[in-house]
């Protein structure tokens, strides 16, 4: 298993450095001098300037630039913020929680809503539960969530005023923010469970354990489960990374100071290495977040194992 | 015997006359939707940008979706809206596929060292979730309907390059390929000549489903202020006005939410059926979401995504 997981991260080291390559070159990619980029909105006298370039090391050669960003990224070191001044990391830390758990709140959304929709529509393919399910997973897909989450405002919150539309107060202003980013996952895993399903229903082993007179809930929690979840936990790892980059609208329209917000604020303000800083500690997270969901895939399944000892 | 043979005939052919009912029905719809967004001027009197009645008045015979936050008509925003929003899908797609299927093309039939360094690039694109790469380029390229364009059709290149990719391999093993080594055509005759007309039909099936992501996304940069500037008419910019004025005026919102959801609803839906009605070999994959899509090597096993 030890092995399984090394191999896992050291595959993904190359990419892991493109993306620190990447988001380097952000500041060097747009044009004109970084200095003065970095110095937008502020005093940008020569002095200034010729400072900063000192101190960024603009004089010396990309990869020796390259590199000393990379050894501050080691150090945890991710640069000062041109707006706020602060280091970005804290700015970074100061605002995690509130994206986090939108995050985990979109996922349990999605997960209590797609897998028995799943789950039902699998069973009893072209039944009225399966139709409706399938149009819930059509339709999932193609409301945007950002208009979800004005529809869902005006539903819960300003005609039955049940639910807080803005704020950060407590478990009832998760709800609609969790409902209006987790529903359109929800539909994704619905789509995928229901064919899963039905594929894993068609195979002879699911015959014989019915034959040998197991119920139908037997069936499809020892049996038909086990194989047909292999496609939702590969989903799952791909959809985390897009809760944390999904949560950024679904913030700004909320109110919540998480980091996608942050982001949007400091695109406009043109803060560059705070913007690096959102944008690498997403990426990470996204693919330390699938290397984990691998290696919880390598313990349901031997055969994803067996893949990579190979 | 006959009977059998008669038996068994009719029933495709009353598959295949179904599946074109819907088949009509999408394409039908889907031209209906362009041409009302490409001759918006013709449909409505107003103009988009210019205040012709009461601030956020309800819908009315006057104004069919009511009014703006300004006294915009609502109607004709949605329609002139939709000219900036189908312009940037449009155009971003064309980009994702003329750059992301030469890439996958490539680097599945040369394969190597060279294909393996291709196809990583892609992985790195591809490690930055949903919207995020697009806020980059944004950051390097700023706001505006050329930039936003970029960023979207650079969002979805690695997308392209994938299927591409997969597909080519898939059809390098196949005994013509082989064929057409033996009478002596050269790699790039092969590529462009035998791999590729193969892999248009996933290229087509793939691409009439990215519109439906393409205008989400450029919805969503839209929405959040980084594309068109006011006061153009664009969905995502005024789904993002509407929603200041959601408890007083859900009607600003209410027509471009639901001109965006038809889009997607409409290209999933061409997708789905040029998928049966070209018998993509991976139909199932391909007409699938990007994520299901990224998620599919995963499934193979033997290449993971998502390092």
């Amino acid at each position: 298993m030890l092995t399984f997981l090394g191999k896992r991260a050291l595959a993904a080291v190359p990419v892991l450095l493109g993306v620190v390559l990447l988001v380097f070159l952000i500041l060097r990619l747009i044009p004109g001098d970084p200095a003065q980029i970095l110095l937008f909105g502020t005093k940008a006298t020569p002095e200034r300037v010729a400072e900063l370039h000192q101190q960024l090391g603009l004089d010396r050669p990309v990869v020796v630039q390259f590199l000393s960003f990379l050894g501050d990224l080691l150090h945890g070191d991710l640069g000062y913020s041109y707006s706020s001044h602060g280091p970005v990391i804290d700015e970074i830390a100061e605002r995690l929680p509130y994206t986090v758990n939108l995050a985990v709140g979109a996922l349990l959304v999605a997960l209590l809503v797609g897998v028995p929709t799943g789950i039902l529509g699998g069973l009893k393919p072209g039944s009225v539960v399966d139709k409706a399910a399938t149009a819930f997973s059509v339709l999932g897909l193609a409301v945007p969530y950002f208009w979800l989450a004005q529809l869902l405002i005006l539903l819960f919150a300003v005609h039955l005023g049940v639910l807080p539309a803005l704020g950060v107060g407590g478990t009832a202003a998760l709800v609609l923010p969790s409902l209006s980013l987790g529903l359109g996952f929800a539909a994704i895993i619905t789509r995928m469970l229901r064919a899963a399903l039905i594929d894993v229903y068609s195979s002879p082993y699911i015959l014989v354990a019915r034959a040998k007179g197991l119920s139908s809930g037997r069936v499809l929690v020892s049996h038909a489960m086990r194989n047909a979840a292999s496609s939702v936990t590969t989903i799952l790892g791909l959809q985390i990374g897009n809760l944390l980059a999904g949560a950024v609208a679904t913030e700004v329209i909320f109110g919540r100071p998480g980091l996608g917000n942050y982001l949007v604020q400091q695109i406009g303000l043109k803060d560059v290495p705070t913007i690096q800083g959102i944008v690498l500690f997403i990426a990470v997270a996204y693919i330390v977040i699938n290397i984990l969901v691998d290696a919880a895939h390598g313990v349901l399944d031997p055969r994803v194992r067996k893949a990579w000892a190979s | 015997m006959t009977a059998e043979v008669a038996g068994a005939v009719p029933r495709p052919d009353r598959h295949r006359r179904r599946l074109d009912v819907g088949g009509a029905l999408v394409c039908g719809a889907s031209i209906l939707l362009v041409l009302a967004v490409v001759g918006a001027g013709l449909l409505t009197r107003y103009n988009p940008t210019e205040i012709v009645g009461t601030a956020r008045s309800a819908p009315s015979s006057a104004h069919l979706f009511g009014t703006d936050q300004l006294g915009r008509d609502v109607f004709a925003r949605t329609l002139f809206g939709g000219q900036q929003t189908l312009t940037i899908a449009a155009l971003s797609t064309l980009l994702a596929t003329v750059v992301g299927v030469p890439i996958g093309l490539f680097a599945g039939y040369v394969g190597g060292l060279r294909a393996g360094v291709s196809m990583r690039v892609m992985d790195v694109l591809l490690a930055f979730p949903g919207i995020l790469l697009a806020l980059i380029i944004i950051t390097i390229g700023g706001t505006g309907r050329g930039s936003a364009i970029l960023a979207v059709g650079i969002s979805f290149v690695p997308v392209f390059a994938r299927v591409v990719y997969g597909s080519t391999q898939r059809a390098r093993a196949e005994e013509y390929i082989a064929a057409a080594k033996v009478v002596g055509c050269s790699s790039l005759r092969i590529m462009v000549r035998h791999v590729l007309p193969v892999v248009l039909i996933e290229v087509v099936v793939l691409a009439s489903s990215a519109i439906g992501w393409t205008t989400l996304l450029s919805a969503s940069l839209n929405f959040l202020g980084f594309g068109v500037a006011p006061p153009t008419a664009e969905w995502g910019a005024d789904l993002g006005a509407g929603t200041r004025y959601i408890a007083q005026a859900w009607w600003i919102s209410a027509a471009p939410g639901l001109a965006v959801t038809l889009t997607i609803l409409l290209s999933n839906f061409l997708g789905d059926y040029f998928a049966k009605r070209l018998s993509a070999p991976r139909a199932d994959v391909v007409a699938a979401t990007p994520t299901e899509l990224a998620a599919a090597p995963a499934a193979e096993l033997t290449t993971p995504r998502g390092t």
